[in-house]
Formats: structure tokens, sequence, C-alpha cells
């Protein structure tokens, strides 16, 4: 029985997500040290430069970050002075989110970084199926955890 | 509703420049001032100078209440958009909405002209796809206005009703307004975000739209005004336009249309 649960393929699979789970970690590490910016930052500036006047709670939506990840990026990108965040007329409950001439330099400056480091190599489609597959997977063990309580 | 030109709301129109932004303008009222007729309705010569200048950094809308034609009379060359009659003349989509809103609009005409008070007081433009009624010049203003909503709510098919400054306009109920026009602007012309300003309660059709990719400003404060921001006055429009052409500039954003 231990032979065979070794042996699946889905186990191995695992292993490997998590693995890249570290490596994608260390990247987003390198990534700041050499560019100001780690990965995700730059991913949720982008989508601030994209989107002025964004709310914190669509820009989680949109960035796919959970809420209490995505504040302190927030508190950091403000502090970096590469965004903005006022209150919203009309509606106090939600932010508005800007970003300023640093943070578009600075965004401008690591996305030709980032298309020099990653070339024409970066495995797009790969990294499509490998995404689907993960969030299809979070989906699935959020299932059990309801079907368990 | 938050004051424009102050340095938080000039970083948050900095931030649009930024981006691929449609700017959208009212014409009367916000990009010329109100004045006693619609026929002399100039905007001042740095206005038009400024306005033609913007056209060559971003795609540029006019969305007036006016006729298309008659607004068009106006603008300087390069404008990308030009809408009429609140939103009904001049988008893409609107080819089935327009002859139902000239129908109506002949029946209306005719029911009024029975109706309507024969004076100086009050004069019916005839837009041909809405029609405004005017009151400026009446002595009773409150009065006027009063006996020319009674008039229009009467009509058939019922209007849509849109006060403005001194002047109640009509037009057909379910029709594109200014907000819609807007939207299918965005679209047009490949924008995800826009800049809006506007002074009239016609306006609100933008300015109640909840997108949070649109920045929406209102000439002249107003508390009942779902705009996010404002500028003092009409004259503010100059140093409006001188700002977001310093922030292109600066930028050296190219225009893109799709």
């Amino acid at each position: 029985m231990t032979d065979s649960i070794d042996s699946n393929s889905s186990l191995g699979f695992a292993e490997q997500l998590v693995c890249l789970s570290v490596d994608l970690h260390a990247l987003n590490s390198s990534s700041q040290k050499l560019l100001g910016l780690s990965l995700v930052q730059w991913s949720v500036l982008r989508k601030i430069l994209k989107s002025p006047a964004i709310s914190a709670g669509t820009l989680a939506e949109e960035s796919k970050i959970h809420p209490s990840t995505l504040t302190p990026t927030l508190n950091r990108l403000e502090s970096m002075g590469l965004i903005y965040v006022f209150e919203r007329p009309k509606d106090l409950r939600r932010k508005l989110i800007v970003i300023s001439r640093a943070g578009f330099a600075l965004c401008l400056e690591v996305e030709k970084q980032i298309v020099l480091i990653f070339g024409a190599h970066a495995p797009s489609r790969a990294l499509e199926h490998i995404s689907e597959f993960v969030n299809d997977s979070v989906t699935e063990m959020n299932r059990f955890q309801r079907r368990s309580t | 509703m938050k004051r424009l030109m102050t340095d938080e709301g000039l970083k948050v129109l900095e931030a649009f420049c930024l981006t691929h932004t449609l700017f959208a303008f009212d014409y009367d009222g916000t990009l010329a001032p109100i004045c006693d007729h619609p026929d002399n309705a100039e905007m001042r010569e740095s206005t038009r100078t400024l306005l033609k200048k913007l056209t060559q950094y971003v795609p540029v809308a006019v969305i007036s209440g006016r006729k298309r034609s008659d607004v068009e009379q106006f603008l300087p060359a390069g404008i990308d958009f030009i809408i009429g009659n609140h939103g009904v003349e001049g988008l893409p989509s609107g080819t089935d909405t327009i002859d139902t809103a000239k129908n109506a609009c002949l029946q209306w005409k005719s029911a009024l002209k029975k109706d309507l008070i024969n004076s100086d007081d009050v004069w019916l433009e005839d837009k041909t796809y809405s029609l405004s009624l005017h009151y400026r010049k009446a002595t009773d203003k409150k009065k006027a206005r009063t006996q020319l909503l009674e008039a229009v709510s009467s009509l058939t098919p019922p209007p849509r009703i849109v006060l403005g400054k001194f002047c109640i306009n009509i037009m057909p109920a379910g029709a594109p307004h200014k907000g819609v026009a807007l939207l299918e602007l965005m679209l047009k012309s490949g924008t995800r975000c826009a800049v809006y300003l506007g002074d009239d309660d016609n306006d609100e059709d933008v300015f109640s739209l909840s997108e949070e990719n649109l920045l929406t400003i209102r000439i002249e404060n107003s508390i009942n005004s779902g705009a996010l921001y404002c500028l003092n006055t009409q004259l503010e429009i100059d140093d409006f336009l001188v700002k977001v052409l310093e922030f292109c500039e600066s930028h050296g954003k190219p225009k893109r249309m799709t």
C-alpha cells in the first residue's frame, strides 16, 4: 500500500510544486535586491498604474492577492513613495490609490529589466497551466474543508 | 467633493495622465462659459488653443446636450469624438434609437406648441433628437419652470426629463445618456480610464457611475453631485488643461487609439 502511494505521480508533482514555491520566493527576494521591487510589489504597482484611483478591495480582487497580504505590500509601496493612498471622496470606506511619479519611473525601469532577464524564454503557457492547476487544487481543498466542518 | 487643484487632486490627475485615458468634456458651462443665448457660447481663445493641443496627446471627447452639428462648430479640429443630444446623437451603437428619438421629438414639439406659454420668456430649442425649453429670460423663473414641468409631464410618449441651468431637457426614456456614451467611447478608444468634466445636472449621468476608473470633475462645488472632485469656477478650465498638458509632455506619453 505504502509503495503504491510513494510511486503515485500526484505526490511527486505536489513535491515539485513545493520546490517551485520555494524557488519563486527566492526569485522574489532576488528581484527585490536587484531591481528595488519584488515581483509581487511590481505586479501590484503595475495594476495601480493601469487602473488609477483603484480601491484596495478591487486591487485585491484583480491581483488575486489576499487582502491581508496586500495591505503590507501597499504600506511598503507607500512608504517608498511609489504610491499615494487617499480617502475616496464620496465614499470614505474605500481608499483611492494612485501611482506617484517615482512609482511610474521605477515600474518602467523594472519592466525593462524583467524583459532583459527573462528574455524570450519565459514559458508563459506552461505557467498558465500550473497556475490553473494550483487554483483548482485550492478550490478542491476548500471544498474538502467545508465538507469536514 | 474635493477640490482638484490641490496637491492631492493634482497627484490623482497626474496618475490618470500616466496611463491611456480618455479625456471627455461637456461643452456649455465647462469648456465655454454660460452665456445668455446658446448661439453665443464661444470658448475663450486660450481654452480653444489648449484643447487643440491636448488632442495631440490623448483621445478627447466632447459630450454635449446640444445638437451634434451645433456643438461641432465651436470646437477646434482634431477632437476624436463629438456626441450630441446628451448621448443620443453620434454614438456608433445609437443608430436604432435615433429614429425613435426623432419621432418622439416631433410629437412632443407639436404638443408643446399648443400648451407652451407663448411669450419671449420661454424658448423651445429643437435639437431633432431631444428638446430643450429655455427660461433664462423669464422674469419669474420659478413660475416659468413650474409651468414648463407641468406641460412636459403630460407628453406622450413620456419623456425623460433632465433639468439644466434655466432649461428643461426632454429626451426619449431609455435612450443612451451621457454616462452610457462615455463608457461606449472608452471601449471605442481602447482606454480603460476616463476623466470627465461637466457642470450641469445632466452630467450626473456620468458622475453617478460607480466605476473606479473614472475621475469625475464638476465645475463649481455642489453637495448633491456625485462627482469626486471640482473646479472652483469655469475659469479654472484653462488651469486644468495646462496641468494635463504639462503632465503629458513631461511623461512623453503618445496618443493611442485602437
